[in-house]
């Protein structure tokens, strides 16, 4: 990233010192206390640390398509098209910047597992390998594995209970609702 | 592994692991000492290549996953603060449910989930 973008970015992002307070209140407000919840309300209102988060998730998925492909252009154009479709199938219209947030990350973690994969499916084709290498490959490839589950469920828990839903039955008239996990539904 | 004097000529001893202990193998002396000594000298070489690739990797996957750690960590917790601004909590890691709100029904204040 040139200086000219990180300089833009810092501009309407969060200064240090919000940067520092906002990660020291993150724990504290993610279990419901009222004053750091108070603190971190206008930080995430004003989307300031959106620039930080994203140019983190293009960094991951830049490392690891580096890592995957080496100087090989070719096989990266190919990574990156695939993981391109996988986030197009993952967003929606209207998505929050969390949930694009979230998408980008299963994206990366879906990056890790290709990897991983690659990586150890070389291991066992190729010459014989020290034993402790191939546990710690496979080690690798199912720290990996862990990680897509768990990061689809944060994006599945996010839409299921923060994001509206409406659906319209035109046959029965009906309209259902459903907004932030409570569902209702209106007869015509 | 050392070359040991005993008498008149110098010969080539290896420390090898029996179980708990090491003991001293005799490998020979003259020209049989000197290829012992090399061969041993080779094996050394490549188990500290092999253990200095092994670590190189370690590190390269460290520096692969520390970002991706960060990541993980940072939307988990926008993702909870966000659930938390929403009025949910979450017991010990387990399922996200609405926070238990005290209304005033008429008849006097009870506890109820929205």
């Amino acid at each position: 990233m040139s200086d000219a973008t990180t300089e833009t970015e810092r501009s309407i992002g969060l200064t240090d010192d919000e940067e520092k307070r906002f990660a020291k209140l993150l724990g504290p407000a993610q279990a419901g206390n009222e004053k750091a919840l108070a603190e971190v309300r206008p930080i995430i209102e004003r989307g300031g640390m959106w620039p930080y988060i994203g140019n983190l998730a293009r960094k991951v998925e830049e490392v690891w398509l580096d890592a995957m492909t080496g100087r090989n252009k070719i096989i990266r154009e190919g990574y990156r098209r695939r993981a391109d479709e996988l986030r197009g199938e993952l967003l929606a219209a209207g998505d929050s910047p969390l949930e694009r947030l979230l998408v980008d990350r299963v994206v990366a973690c879906w990056l890790q597992v290709a990897h991983a994969d690659i990586t150890y499916a070389s291991l066992l084709n190729g010459e014989s390998h020290v034993l402790r290498v191939g546990a710690h490959f496979q080690e690798r490839q199912d720290r990996a594995h862990v990680r897509v589950p768990k990061a689809m469920r944060a994006l599945a828990t996010v839409r299921r209970l923060l994001v509206p839903a409406v659906q319209i039955n035109g046959a029965e008239k009906q309209i259902v609702t459903q907004h932030a996990g409570a569902a209702r539904t209106e007869g015509a | 592994m050392a070359w040991e004097t005993r008498g008149n000529g110098t010969y080539y001893y290896r420390s090898v692991r029996v179980g708990e202990r090491v003991v001293k193998e005799y490998a020979g002396g003259g020209l049989m000492g000197m290829l012992g000594a090399e061969f041993d000298e080779e094996r050394r070489e490549e188990r500290a290549a092999r253990r200095e690739h092994e670590r190189a990797e370690r590190e390269r996957w460290a520096a692969l996953e520390a970002p991706a750690d960060e990541l993980d960590e940072l939307t988990d917790a926008l993702a909870g603060v966000a659930l938390a601004l929403a009025g949910y909590r979450r017991h010990d890691r387990g399922e996200w449910r609405r926070r238990r709100v005290r209304r005033n029904d008429g008849d006097g204040a009870v506890d109820r989930a929205d």
